[in-house]
């Protein structure tokens, strides 16, 4: 029964699934091309700009990142990244608003429609006058979950791989400089175009923080719909939820007062460039609620699927106990 | 008894939908629910089905308590909706495959059977059926199981005269076949056609339980009077006073009835069966 439930709820969803693995897919091959230029013709000719001209590259980063370009910073994933080296550039990626925006509206959309759009669309009466526990639907729902999120995972994995395949090495590409000076020229092609390296044997890492958040939105989302008969309204009180959340967050990173709310929000956990670069898993809450650094930790990973599964149960109870009314 | 409510009450908030409504069904019994809309039917299907939870009283199916004991009520019930919305991306074969699975079971070559007997290709996407198609692709579902009861609300909406009349016929069948029914309907010609009993719902109370049998033998009598009226009517029980006018009913054997029209002073005279329509209005009005 439950593989039958299952089996129906991934055959509705396999047309949206597919386009959005697509677009993951493509975006993370597209991005490595961005990476690519970045990294490879316009960080190098920058930092002889920065080099001839005897200015700090720290006093460029400071006017570029001023203003609105903090709030990029602060989005992108904040100071830690050098824009200059490829697989902090990759890393990028992971935060990068096409990503978000993807996972969220899909991890939103599925679940908003759960609960209140089976009701709303007066399909529940059809699935719940047959011999189903209704534990079994939240079960399937979980299983699908379980099976969808690493599928839109590692379709960023690929993309990337593949990208990384078309665009071949990192060199850096020292034809942008020909309109430069020949002295200055001769400077930099005396130690010859250098091969950035690539590291993307970390990546899963960034991969696994992806699924907890979008495991953790598709629960608290599976919790609003299991209130509601109506699915454009929890879908609204859900996309209010997690918009809310993410701006918090970034306006936590600008804006000291509002920082200590971050905490609070799913989106202060997911860090994968931390998580990818330098294998931290934890999140400092401390740090972030103006206390100690270091003094609160918390596994940012557990806390998200903890986060989904608590949602689950939410909704499992909700669910099971409560009427089910006639559509609208 | 197969389903049995007793005292079933459900509020929604402030306003009672179902006040304390008692009612037994027995296998193989046709029953049919009448009322005007927002007197209770729904809500009572909807109870019956574990849909909603009772605020006070029980209903049982086969002895399983329809709220507390769902899954198993639910194995013994197939639910035609009101409201009938199905999965649209999907072939009539493959929703009634679905449900089946749903249930345990793989439909057999019982679906091609009745499908053709309702006039449909089961293999048409649902998207391309008009709504009266979608409810024959519905009634399969519903018609396929074996199940001991089948509910059934407002199922002749869309249908055209000639599939109404072949979903009385399956109705029979299933009655045949030992199932119970439990149908409402604002239709009272096919609730006389098909049902052993009706019951009539008014603002959330059960009203009248009314035996279709003992209806189809009760005649109502009406007439002028060219003389003074008896005192006492064919039953040899005492009439109300009536001036001028006869208007009884009448349970009994007929030669009673003529012999006794035949000494009255009448001037003119009506006898004609009973029928759902005027026990509908006594609580309804024109029903």
């Amino acid at each position: 029964m439950t593989l039958t439930l299952v089996a129906k709820l991934l055959r509705d969803v396999r047309w949206p699934l597919l386009v959005v693995c697509l677009l993951l897919f493509l975006f993370s091959t597209l991005w490595v091309r961005v990476a690519w230029r970045v990294t490879t013709e316009v960080a190098p000719f920058f930092n002889l700009i920065a080099r001839n001209s005897s200015i700090d590259q720290a006093a460029i980063e400071k006017v570029v990142f001023n203003g609105p370009g903090k709030v990029s910073q602060a989005v992108l994933g904040g100071a830690d990244i050098r824009f200059e080296r490829p697989t902090d550039f990759l890393a990028v990626e992971m935060l990068h608003p096409v990503v978000i925006i993807l996972i969220t509206l899909w991890a939103v959309g599925r679940a908003g429609g759960a609960v209140s759009g089976e009701i709303d669309r007066g399909t529940m009466e059809l699935l719940m006058s047959q011999p189903v526990p209704r534990d079994r639907l939240i079960l399937a729902h979980l299983i699908v979950d379980i099976i969808v999120i690493p599928l839109l995972c590692v379709s960023i994995l690929a993309g990337v791989q593949l990208g990384l395949w078309l665009t071949g090495p990192f060199v850096e590409n020292h034809d942008v400089f020909n309109d430069l000076p020949a002295a200055v020229q001769s400077v930099v092609r005396a130690n010859g175009p250098k091969v950035l390296p690539v590291d993307t044997g970390g990546q899963w890492k960034a991969a696994v923080n992806l699924a907890g958040l979008a495991f953790a939105i598709s629960g608290l989302t599976l919790l609003v719909s299991a209130f509601g008969r109506s699915r454009w309204r929890a879908l609204g009180w859900a996309i209010l939820i997690v918009v809310g959340m993410f701006l918090v967050n970034v306006v936590g990173q600008l804006w000291e007062p509002v920082g200590r709310l971050r905490p609070l929000t799913l989106f202060f956990y997911y860090q994968p460039q931390n998580v990818w670069l330098k294998g931290e898993w934890m999140a400092d809450v401390g740090d972030a609620l103006g206390l100690a650094k270091g003094l609160v930790r918390l596994p940012m990973v557990p806390l998200l699927f903890a986060v989904g599964v608590a949602g689950y149960f939410g909704a499992l109870r909700v669910f099971t106990k409560r009427d089910l009314p006639a559509p609208l | 008894m197969l389903l049995v409510a007793d005292g079933l009450t459900k509020d929604y908030g402030r306003n009672r939908a179902l006040d304390a409504v008692s009612l037994g069904i027995a296998p193989g019994e046709v029953v049919g629910l009448l009322g005007p809309n927002g007197s209770g039917k729904t809500t009572a299907l909807r109870l019956f089905l574990g849909f909603l939870r009772p605020t006070r009283g029980t209903a049982t199916l086969a002895g399983f308590d329809c709220w507390t004991q769902s899954v198993e009520a639910r194995k013994r019930v197939t639910y035609l909706p009101g409201e009938l919305r199905l999965y649209e991306n999907m072939t009539g074969r493959q929703l009634v495959t679905f449900l089946g699975k749903l249930r345990g079971e793989v439909p057999g070559p019982e679906v091609d059977a009745l499908a053709k007997r309702l006039d449909i290709d089961p293999d048409t996407p649902l998207t391309r059926m008009s709504s009266g198609m979608k409810r024959k692709v519905a009634l399969l579902a519903v018609l396929v199981p074996n199940v001991p009861l089948v509910i059934l609300d407002e199922p002749t909406n869309t249908l055209d005269p000639t599939m109404r009349d072949e979903f009385l016929e399956q109705l029979r069948l299933a009655k045949h076949a030992g199932k119970a029914v439990l149908f409402s309907s604002h239709v009272l010609h096919e609730v006389e056609a098909v049902c052993d009993r009706v019951a009539i719902l008014r603002k959330g109370k059960l009203v009248h339980l009314h035996d279709m049998a003992d209806l189809k033998e009760a005649r109502r009598v009406s007439g002028t009077f060219a003389g003074p009226p008896p005192a006492v009517g064919p039953d040899g029980q005492p009439l109300p006073p009536m001036n001028g006018t006869l208007d009884l009913e009448y349970r009994g054997p007929l030669p009673a009835l003529l012999e006794w029209l035949h000494r009255q002073p009448l001037s003119d005279v009506r006898v004609e069966p009973m029928g759902l329509r005027a026990i509908y209005r006594t609580y309804h009005g024109n029903g």
